[in-house]
């Protein structure tokens, strides 16, 4: 085997950010140390974008992944859990038994994928440049993204005024009754 | 740039996230830790887009397209299943699936 | 070329914070009492422990914030390429941006801005 690149050695220690961080997310005992180590999961993740050189997509992932999502878990941790609270442990059987069932997923995986046969690309790289990623989200022609662009706009509405309805009910109704 | 690492070792990489998602879907119990695995294996699936797309596909970007959309489609689903455990909580004070067994009936 | 840079580059920044910290272990005098080890707030000794139940106006706070970031990432590309695509783009992000909108008028309306 030869010596290892400086890239490689960049791609791995991400690699092993990410694979220890994921197990870490799913075994921890502490609700929000969990969330922390999901927000490392994310931010390897970004990484890994940088490196294939989707530099937007890596900043997306920080920008909604990183600074937004794991924000509104991090707050929901707040609104609903106690005083050091912690998770009471599974019993061994279920716990064998799920640990079980993704090994052979796992594995199945791996062997499917280390067998197959992927036929390297001849054409050049991406040009992943912002130009590039706007020009194609706005066209409506062939390769443009605009419908989808728009739908977006429309899923986010939706997700707002159900947030709010589902959120908000009960203290609004207790505070004053016939408001509505 | 970046010719040394092959399209298997990226695959690995999510794969082993995917699965740890897997187990954690399975083995807890609290509503927010099980949103959190479901995001670790949107994540895995996204950098299989992202994979799929350099390493095979390059030409249009449609995998990063995809996984664009995925990230932005997240955001509101999380959003949401948050506010609906939100309203569990209030409901039943606890978001343990156990005690929130009322709709099964 | 360019790796060799990266990795003078990552070495430097890894001596450097070295070489801060071990230096302000070198020569800070060491000390300990127990008001040392205490939250510092404002030289106010704080109330009850820092995990205490949080209002659901965080919560709704945090959600707008997410959805005006999502808006905040699709307005980038789009006013990189304004320019050259033209009044389509413009016509485009106008109806997005009047679909969010709606969004934040229906949060004003429900009084879901409003702090209580």
């Amino acid at each position: 085997m030869m010596s290892i690149t400086f890239h490689q050695a960049v791609f791995y220690f991400f690699s092993a950010i990410i694979v220890i961080f994921s197990i870490l997310t799913v075994t921890s005992k502490r609700i929000l140390r969990a969330a922390t180590f999901l927000l490392f999961v994310l931010l390897g993740t970004a990484a890994f974008y940088f490196i294939l050189n989707y530099a937007f997509m890596g900043a997306l992932q920080i920008t909604l992944y990183a600074g937004g999502i794991v924000v509104l878990i991090i707050f929901s941790i707040l609104l609903t859990s106690h005083v050091g609270e912690r998770f009471e442990p599974i019993g061994w059987g279920k716990m064998i038994a799920s640990a079980l069932v993704s090994l052979i997923g796992a594995g199945f995986t791996l062997y499917v994928l280390l067998n197959a046969d992927f036929i390297p690309t001849q054409a050049p790289l991406p040009d992943a440049s912002v130009k590039n990623i706007g020009t194609a989200l706005l066209s409506y022609e062939r390769n443009g993204f605009v419908l989808p662009f728009e739908v977006v706009s429309l899923l986010l509405l939706a997700a707002i005024v159900g947030a709010i309805v589902i959120a908000r009910k009960e203290p609004h109704d207790t505070e004053n009754p016939n408001n509505e | 740039m970046w010719q040394d690492i092959t399209l298997q070792d990226v695959l690995i990489v999510s794969t082993l996230m995917f699965f740890s998602g897997v187990y954690g879907f399975l083995t807890r119990r609290n509503l927010i830790t099980m949103l959190m695995s479901v995001e670790l294996m949107l994540n895995a699936v996204n950098i299989n887009f992202v994979a799929f797309n350099y390493f095979l596909h390059p030409e249009n970007m449609h995998g990063m397209f995809f996984a664009l959309f995925v990230v932005v489609i997240a955001a509101a689903e999380a959003s949401v299943a948050i506010a609906i455990i939100i309203g569990i909580y209030r409901r039943f004070k606890s978001i343990n699936i156990e005690d929130v067994s009322n709709m099964k009936y | 070329m360019t790796s060799g840079l990266l990795i003078t580059f990552f070495i430097t920044a890894i001596v450097l914070v070295a070489a801060g910290i071990l230096a302000a272990w070198l020569l800070a005098p060491s000390s300990f009492n127990k008001q040392k080890s205490q939250p510092y707030e404002c030289g106010i000794p704080t109330k009850g422990t820092s995990w205490m139940q949080f209002n659901v106006g965080y919560y709704l706070f945090a959600l707008l914030f997410l959805i005006f970031d999502v808006e905040t990432v699709f307005l980038f590309p789009w006013a990189v390429v304004m320019k050259t695509i033209g009044m389509t783009a413009f016509v485009e992000i106008l109806i997005f941006f009047v679909i969010i909108v709606l969004g934040l008028a229906y949060a004003w309306k429900k009084q879901a801005l409003k702090w209580q």
